[in-house]
Order: structure tokens, then C-alpha cells, then sequence
């Protein structure tokens, strides 16, 4: 690309062709304001305050430098008398036609205006004239304020809700002084569709659209800032954190997260509660001799819990244990779970709620591609020309996927959602399939039917990179297209028409999202789903891909580092002799051999009689979809349940000792994403009252079982784990940045972003489909 | 609202369902209802695949689009400062009498919506009052009222 040379303000600067006049004023240290231009949003010439002086000979002109491209030999002032003056002016106009109730605003400290009028000592009274009177508090939702007296027609909350969130509410109404911002309608958000996503609030620069939480209880300046990475579901994206006193008041898009780029999904940004909850745990308790919950120390709960595991153990063996952990642990506490379990209790009964949704994922891909998870990073989504969406709610459950899926459609793709339900990512696409309830597997099915008889695959693709097409061929013979119209509920036109359309346009990108209120799938829904990508050519392209996303925030973390009963960490498998002897080597204790249980087993075996004692860390077991009755009944059972967790949850009720827990965001340690990106988390503020982390719990419990297997601390923990984790091997703790690499990773640390096709021989492999 | 939606589908589908084709199809959706009832505006927004908030922004810009019924006749009193004076308020209270009708309003039998403009430039022969182009001078109460029976019986 061409560089162009120009000057601002007498200094000389290079940029690069296609960059804005502002783009070179920053490069020179030269200050601009700004106030409807934001570097993670579209550009838009809406509020003219970024203005300069452009200098020809004789003459000059003003131009908006936030959109006017830096020219070869261009002369800008900056601060020209010129300029200041239509600053200044721009300025008085916006304050002649706003509250200026500085003094009660909640953006006070915050407020992109405030700062501007501050710094350029503009008058508020300059003009007197016709104000806007507008309802305060105008829109009736739970989440956002909207006082539009405020508003300066930035219009950054249209360009958010159209091009971070793609949900298309604001817009602009009216013309001259009756222009405002509107929704269509003028609705009330709710009715318009709004997704609650809290992008319009996080841009707009003043307080015309804000967060309600907080509001009238403390200012701007009192808040704690903190950036860390959400575990509230598997994309994993960067928030940052304003809190105050030990409670969350609100939350905020990383823009620097690779993941989300800045956005979050509804829950991410307003499910704070299970934090700022006066039922947050403080203390232990300890159930004493009259069945009563006393209080006492960590260190005394730890002791009495430590001593009725080793009981247990002594009297009934390993398999009388069972540990269960919740989906928002980090990879330490996940790594030490299992090796408390493992090394310390006898026993591969450990499973994290998230494992039975994530084994299918692991076993179908890893053995269609080589690896087994997530094909391309969630960006990639976007590049996409054809889309297909299954499973879960995406824009409720995998949100940044369906954000990514949207830009595709923007940006000319075509969209299939298939949900029993019409979703609302459905308002997006060109076809909604209306399947029946868990037909998702069937319907893949009916899509390599159809694009095999009809030979719409991707021949070349397939004879390169593929083996044993033969086989998927053979098993679709036997499959007819009336059996999947009568699975899915479609007819058999509907199924063609919409294979045709997938494979029309390439590359295609897959997304399935698992859902927990569904039963999980087998492995040979995923299977297909790679058979479908790799049909059309669409593996581990720019823009083609599998999107396969399991259930909880740190899914792929729990099943890196081997939170379940099958696999060791690194997914060494528990029933091979060699992978037990690496870990017991490594370990220095002998990891048992006998297969253990998942946790909807562990339930019937409470059941049963046979699991005698249950560690649960950060979960409760009444929200695992178990019928209550069932739950009840197991948990009384227990001779020993011990309840880990950062609330006082029905379960604790049932516990013989309660340990205080945290929450993810009051976490250091690292997590794994859908993508397989490894990101470090950092607390951003402590755990309440004796509180702990859950790693401190879990290494105080291993600690007193087993001294020697309890790693000094996270960073020990860790990097133990990757000598484990093949993928992970060149990976330090200590190393770990802001933006983390996905896995596998190469010698260099550097990451892997999509799955590498080899030249030579063929690394993907087709399996018979199974209606 | 069924045989709304098929005068609708029918001029999107002489236009063409694309965000091209946006205003042309307003235009006739206007031109054919007088306004742009809702519903027409969801059905233009879900055929050519477009936001609705969009959509709903183009009606609200331009004038000649409006998004409550409009009557079959409009009726536009001055009040312009000449007519004011000279009694456009009685005229508006005789509508307001008569047919419980407010400026901007519009009869039950789409009839005719009632307007207020600014001076029309014939202050000497105020208050005035136009009608499809026509201007009717010098206004009272009683003429507007025959004035409007009239409009009303025609368009019966
Ligand atoms: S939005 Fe900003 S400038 Fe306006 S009243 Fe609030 S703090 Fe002051
Ligand atoms: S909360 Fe999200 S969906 Fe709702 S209006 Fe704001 S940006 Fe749009
Ligand atoms: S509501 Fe906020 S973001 Fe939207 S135009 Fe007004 S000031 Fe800008
Ligand atoms: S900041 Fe450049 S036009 Fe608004
Ligand atoms: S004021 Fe009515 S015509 Fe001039």
C-alpha cells in the first residue's frame, strides 16, 4: 500500500493510503475531539467537531477529520483560529439544546460532552433558544435509561445496534430540531425488539441512553475498574468490570478481546446477581453433632472435610467418591480437581456439568478432523458466504457466534436457521426451518444426502483432503430423504431447497451450539456436521468452518485439563495402560484405572448407595435440570456432601460442610474458550469475607490428603498441566498475555488459529451417517 | 388488514422486493391508502428484508408520506398571523364542535383530515381556508361549515 506524506500542524507525518486525517493526527501525537467518532464503530460525519483547517494555496477549508482521507502534500491545522471557532460554536449549539444538569447526571466524570465543554470553556447559554423536552426516563425496561433530552445525534447507538449487535432498533426520526432518536413506532424497547444487549448504552458518549444499576448510588470516579474474561458462557470474551464495594455495577465490552471485540451478550452484561447477592457464602459452616450449620474457619472446614474423605475412602474405596464441578472454574481448578480425585481420592469419578455435551463434541470431531473442538476462531464466522445455525438459542447461548453470523449476512451471506422456535436470529435469515425438537442430527443427515446424490460437494476438496468417502456414500444409499422429512418434521422439497441453497455459496460455515435443557447429542451428529463442511470444502478456510460450542464458560478448559471421568488431561484416555502410566509418572502417585462416572451417573449411584460422599465446587445440583424430588433425595443420602460455592445455594442446606467459594471475576488463573483460545483471567476485585477462590479450597483440601501432589500455585498448577496437554506444551503461565493463543500451540508459543489441512496426505475422514 | 396486505404484496411485487425499491413502493403503498398504515410498513420491511426501524425512518422523513389515515380531501385553515386575527380560532372551534376534530385529524369516513398551514399568501382576504388547491376567502363558522357538509356529501 502506497504511504502519503502530510503535515499537520507544521510536523511532518507518514500514513498509510486509506487513512483518515485523524488517523495521522493521532500518529503525530496531534489531539483532535471527537464526539460521534469511535474507533470500533462505522464512520459517520454526524457531529462536525473534529473539524481542521484544510490549507491550499490562497484558500482553505474546513473538513470533518474523522472521515476525510489523509491526501499526498496535504497542510491541516489543528488549531487554527478557523477551527476553534466552529469548535466553539458546535459546542454552544449542542449545550444551547441540552439539560447541562451536570450536577445530577449520572455520566458526571463519564461524559464525552462534559470533557469537551470542560476543555474548550464553552458557555451553556451562548444561545438561547427552543429546548427539547423530552420524557426523563422514558423507556419502561429493566436494563437501560433513556432521558433523549441529553442526546447530542451522535447516532452511535444506531450504528451499535446495527453493527455490533446487528438487532437494528434506533434510528433517526424527524428532520431540523424535531430530529431524535427513535425506535420504530416509537415503541417501548421490549416491543421493538430490542435484545438488551447494552450496546447503545456502552456508546453513547453522554447519558441520554446509560445502565440503570448504579444509578443515583455513586459516581464515575468511585468505581473500580477491572478487566478480566467471562465465563458465563463458551465464547470466553473480555468484559471489563466497574464495581463498587465489593458488588459488580456494571460491565463493559473488552475491546481489545479477540473473542468479542467489544461486545457482550445480555447475560454477560446485566447477570451479575449471583456476585452482589446477599446470599453470598462469608464463612464455613460445619454441620455439628445436633445437625445444626455452625460457623467456623476455612481452615477448620477444610480439616473436617479432608478427614471424611480419607474415611470414606478408607472404608469404601475411590469409587464410593465423587467430585463435580460447576462450568465458570479456571483450568488450574479444574487440573487440581482432578488430581485431588484422581491421585488423592482413588477415583475417576470427576466430571464438571458441562462434560456430557462436551464428549460428543470431542469424540465425533476429533476423530472426522484430527482434533476435537472448534474448527476456526469465532471471527472467521463472518467471513462466511452461507450459513447454517443449529442447536441452542445461538443468540441467547453462543451470542458472538450469531453476532458473527449476522456481519455474514450484512456483508451478503446467506443464513438457514433451523429451530423448532422462530429465534430471533431468525429475522436474519433467508430460511427458518421449523424442525422438530432434537431432529438437528437428522437433518444434517438429509443435507449430505442431498448434496451427495446431487453432487454438489466439492470434488477436488474431497479426493485431496479426505479418506473414505466410500463409506459415507454407502450409508446414505440406505437413508432415504422421506425418513428425515419424517424425523424433522420438513418436507423432503424443504430439506432440498435448503441443502441447495447451503451448499450454493461458499465457504459455508457450520454453527451448532449444544444446549443443556437438551439431551446431549452423539457423536455422530458431529460427525456429519464435519462431513458437511468437508463436502463443501469449508474446514479450516478463512470463513469455513465447523462452530461446534459446548454448554458452559470454561467447557473446553474442563475437558483440556481433564475434569471428566474418561479422559486424564490432554485427553488421555483413563482405560490405556501407557496414558495412566505418563500421569502417574508425572504425579508420582498411581492414577487408578477403573472407569469412572459421569455426573448423571453419580446421581443414580447416590441412588443406589454406592457414591457415598459428593464434592460439589460451583454448582448446585438443584439447577442441573435433575427433577427436585430426585435431587432431594440423593443428597440426603450422603454420608458426606461438601458444598463449594460462592452463594448459599438449596444444596448447602443438605451439606455437612460449606465452604465459601468466588466467582469467576474474583478468579486469577486461565480458561479455555470455544475456540480454543487460552486467555488469562484477572480478579478484579476479593472474594467477600473469608471467601477463597476455589483453587485455594481445592489445593487447601489436596494439601491435607496428599501434600506432595498440591502444586505451590496457579502458575505451578498450570504449567504442570500443559507437560500433560500435548497441544498446550510450549505454554507458561508467566507468559500468558492479554490476547492468548488458541491451541494446539507451536514451539514459538504461538498459536494455531484454524485447522491446518496437510498438503500431502489426507488429515480428514468421512464416517457413515446415521439418520 | 388481509386485503391490505395483498394491495401491498401486489406493489412490492411490481417494484420488486429489494431495498432499491424502497421509496417507489412507499410511494404507491401512500398513494393507495392515503397513508402508510402499519401493517404495511412490517410486510415492506419483512419482503424486501430490511429493518423495520429503517424502514420507519424513511416514512417519518419525507413529507408526502403520512403514518395516520389521511382523508380523501385535505382541508388546510391558515393560521398565519392575518387569519388569525381574523378569526381562524372560530373556524377551529366549529370543527371541533361539529365533528370532534382536532388539526391533523381525520373524519371516521376518511373523508377529510383537517390541517393547519402557515400563510398561504392571501392575508388580504383572510381568514382562508384551501381545499385541493382552491382558496376559500373571507370565513366564517356557518361557511366553513356548509363548506365541509359539502366535501362530506361528495365523497359519499
Ligand atoms: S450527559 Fe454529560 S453533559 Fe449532559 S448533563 Fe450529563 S454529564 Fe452533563
Ligand atoms: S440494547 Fe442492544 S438491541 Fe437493544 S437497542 Fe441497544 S444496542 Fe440495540
Ligand atoms: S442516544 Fe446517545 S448514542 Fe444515540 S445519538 Fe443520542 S447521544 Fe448519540
Ligand atoms: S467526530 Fe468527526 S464528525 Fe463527529
Ligand atoms: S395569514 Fe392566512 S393567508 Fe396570510
Amino acid at each position: 500500500m502506497a504511504t502519503i506524506t502530510l503535515k499537520i500542524n507544521g510536523q511532518e507525518v507518514q500514513v498509510e493510503e486509506g487513512a483518515t486525517i485523524l488517523d495521522a493526527a493521532k500518529k503525530a501525537g496531534v489531539y483532535i475531539p471527537t464526539l460521534c467518532y469511535h474507533p470500533y464503530l462505522p464512520l459517520e460525519e454526524a457531529c462536525r467537531i473534529c473539524v481542521v483547517e484544510d490549507v491550499r494555496r490562497g484558500w482553505s477549508t474546513l473538513v470533518a477529520a474523522c472521515v476525510f482521507p489523509a491526501r499526498q502534500g496535504m497542510v491541516i491545522e489543528t488549531d487554527s483560529e478557523k477551527v476553534q471557532e466552529s469548535r466553539k460554536t458546535i459546542l454552544e449549539l449542542l449545550l444551547s439544546d441540552h439539560p447541562n444538569a451536570c450536577m445530577t447526571c449520572q455520566a458526571t466524570g463519564d461524559c464525552e460532552l462534559q470533557d469537551l465543554a470542560y476543555r474548550f470553556r464553552v458557555k451553556a447559554d451562548a444561545y438561547p433558544g427552543e429546548r427539547h423536552k423530552h420524557p426523563v426516563d422514558s423507556d419502561p425496561n429493566p436494563y437501560l435509561h433513556i432521558d433523549m433530552n441529553k442526546c447530542v445525534l451522535c447516532r452511535r447507538c444506531i450504528r451499535a445496534c446495527h453493527d455490533v449487535q446487528g438487532a437494528d432498533i434506533w434510528t433517526k426520526v424527524g428532520r431540523g430540531f424535531e430530529q431524535r432518536i427513535s425506535t420504530a413506532f416509537e415503541l417501548p424497547l421490549q416491543e421493538a425488539g430490542c435484545e438488551f444487549c447494552g450496546h447503545c448504552a456502552d456508546f453513547c458518549p453522554v447519558d441520554a441512553i446509560g445502565f440503570r444499576s448504579g444509578r443515583y448510588e455513586m459516581r464515575a470516579w468511585q468505581l473500580q475498574k477491572g478487566t478480566t474474561i467471562c465465563l458465563q458462557c463458551p465464547m470466553g470474551c473480555g468484559a471489563v468490570y466497574d464495581t463498587y464495594k465489593g458488588k459488580v455495577v456494571t460491565v463493559h465490552g473488552d475491546f481489545k478481546a479477540p473473542s468479542n471485540t467489544g461486545a457482550l451478550c445480555k447475560v454477560g452484561r446485566f447477570n451479575y446477581n449471583f456476585v452482589n447477592t446477599p446470599d453470598r457464602l462469608q464463612t464455613a459452616y460445619v454441620r455439628d453433632g445436633s445437625g445444626d450449620h455452625a460457623p467456623t474457619t476455612v481452615d477448620a472446614a477444610l480439616d473436617t472435610a479432608a478427614a471424611k474423605l480419607a474415611e470414606i475412602v478408607e472404608k469404601h474405596g475411590g469409587a464410593a467418591v465423587g467430585v463435580l464441578a460447576g462450568g465458570m472454574l479456571t483450568n488450574e481448578e479444574y487440573y487440581l480437581l482432578q488430581k485431588l480425585a484422581r491421585g488423592a481420592l482413588k477415583t475417576n469419578n470427576v466430571d464438571n456439568v458441562a462434560g456430557p455435551w462436551q464428549l460428543p463434541l470431542y469424540e465425533g470431531l476429533s476423530s472426522s478432523l484430527g482434533w476435537g473442538a472448534m474448527t476456526n476462531p469465532l471471527d472467521d464466522i463472518a467471513l462466511a458466504k452461507s450459513l447454517l445455525v443449529l442447536g441452542s438459542n445461538t443468540l441467547e447461548k453462543h451470542a458472538i457466534a450469531a453476532l458473527r453470523a449476522r456481519k455474514a449476512v450484512r456483508n451478503g451471506a446467506v443464513m438457514i436457521v433451523a429451530h423448532p422456535d422462530r429465534v430471533a436470529l431468525t429475522k436474519n435469515a433467508e430460511k427458518h426451518l421449523a424442525i422438530q425438537p432434537g431432529s438437528e442430527s437428522s437433518l444434517l443427515c438429509g443435507f449430505l444426502k442431498v448434496i451427495v446424490s446431487e453432487k454438489l460437494f466439492d470434488a477436488a476438496f474431497v479426493e485431496k483432503h479426505t479418506q473414505e468417502f466410500d463409506k459415507l456414500e454407502r450409508s446414505l444409499e440406505k437413508i432415504t430423504l422421506k425418513d428425515v422429512a419424517e424425523r424433522t418434521g420438513l418436507t423432503e422439497e424443504a430439506i432440498q431447497d435448503a441443502a441447495r441453497l447451503y451448499a450454493s455459496k461458499r465457504p459455508s460455515f457450520l454453527i451448532y451450539g449444544a444446549d443443556m435443557a437438551q439431551e446431549p447429542a452423539n457423536e455422530s451428529l458431529y460427525r456429519m456436521g464435519a462431513a458437511l463442511q468437508m463436502l463443501l470444502g469449508s474446514v479450516g478456510v478463512p470463513g469455513g468452518g465447523f462452530a461446534a460450542m459446548g454448554v458452559s464458560g470454561n467447557a473446553q478448559g474442563a475437558a483440556d485439563f481433564g475434569a471428566w471421568p474418561k479422559y486424564l488431561p490432554g485427553y488421555r484416555s483413563v482405560s490405556q495402560a501407557a496414558a495412566r502410566k505418563t500421569v502417574s509418572n508425572l504425579w508420582g502417585v498411581e492414577v487408578p484405572g477403573e472407569g469412572g462416572l459421569s455426573w448423571p451417573q453419580m446421581f443414580e449411584a447416590i441412588e443406589k448407595g454406592e457414591l457415598k460422599a459428593l464434592y460439589v465446587v460451583g454448582v448446585n445440583p438443584f439447577e442441573l435440570g435433575l427433577p427436585e424430588r430426585a435431587v432431594e433425595s440423593a443428597l440426603a443420602k450422603l454420608q458426606l456432601l461438601v458444598v463449594q460455592d460462592c452463594s448459599k445455594t438449596k444444596a448447602a442446606d443438605y451439606a455437612h460442610v460449606v465452604l465459601p467459594g468466588a466467582a469467576f471475576m474474583e478468579k486469577d488463573g486461565t480458561a479455555v474458550n470455544c475456540e480454543r483460545r487460552v486467555q488469562k483471567l484477572t480478579a478484579v476485585m476479593a472474594p467477600l469475607g473469608d471467601a477463597r477462590a476455589d483453587f485455594d479450597l481445592i489445593q487447601g483440601l489436596l494439601g491435607r490428603l496428599k501434600a506432595d501432589l498440591a502444586p505451590a500455585d496457579r502458575a505451578q498448577a498450570f504449567d504442570e498441566a500443559v507437560q500433560l496437554i500435548k497441544d498446550m506444551g510450549p505454554l507458561r503461565y508467566a507468559a500468558l498475555g492479554e490476547k492468548g493463543p488458541c491451541w494446539p500451540i507451536r514451539e514459538d508459543g504461538s498459536g494455531t488459529d484454524r485447522l491446518p489441512l496437510s498438503e500431502d496426505k489426507p488429515s480428514l475422514k468421512f464416517f457413515a451417517a446415521r439418520l | 388488514m388481509e386485503q391490505i396486505l395483498q394491495d401491498v404484496d401486489a406493489v412490492i411485487d411490481q417494484w420488486g422486493a429489494k431495498p432499491e425499491s424502497l421509496l417507489q413502493i412507499m410511494l404507491d403503498v401512500n398513494h393507495k391508502f392515503n397513508y402508510l398504515p402499519k401493517e404495511s410498513l412490517l410486510r415492506i420491511s419483512e419482503r424486501l428484508r430490511m429493518p423495520i426501524s429503517q424502514v420507519y425512518s424513511v416514512a417519518n422523513f419525507f413529507k408526502v408520506f403520512s403514518l395516520t389515515p389521511r382523508g380523501r380531501t385535505m382541508v388546510q385553515v391558515c393560521t398565519g398571523t392575518a387569519c388569525h386575527v381574523k378569526g381562524t380560532p372560530k373556524l377551529l372551534d366549529r370543527m371541533r364542535q361539529d365533528l370532534g376534530l382536532e388539526p391533523g385529524q381525520t373524519t371516521e369516513d376518511l373523508a377529510l383530515t383537517l390541517e393547519t398551514v402557515n400563510c398561504v399568501g392571501a392575508c388580504a382576504s383572510a381568514p382562508v381556508v384551501v381545499v385541493s388547491g382552491e382558496t376559500y376567502s373571507e370565513m366564517t363558522p356557518n361557511k366553513m361549515a356548509a363548506l365541509i357538509k359539502e366535501i362530506k356529501a361528495k365523497s359519499a
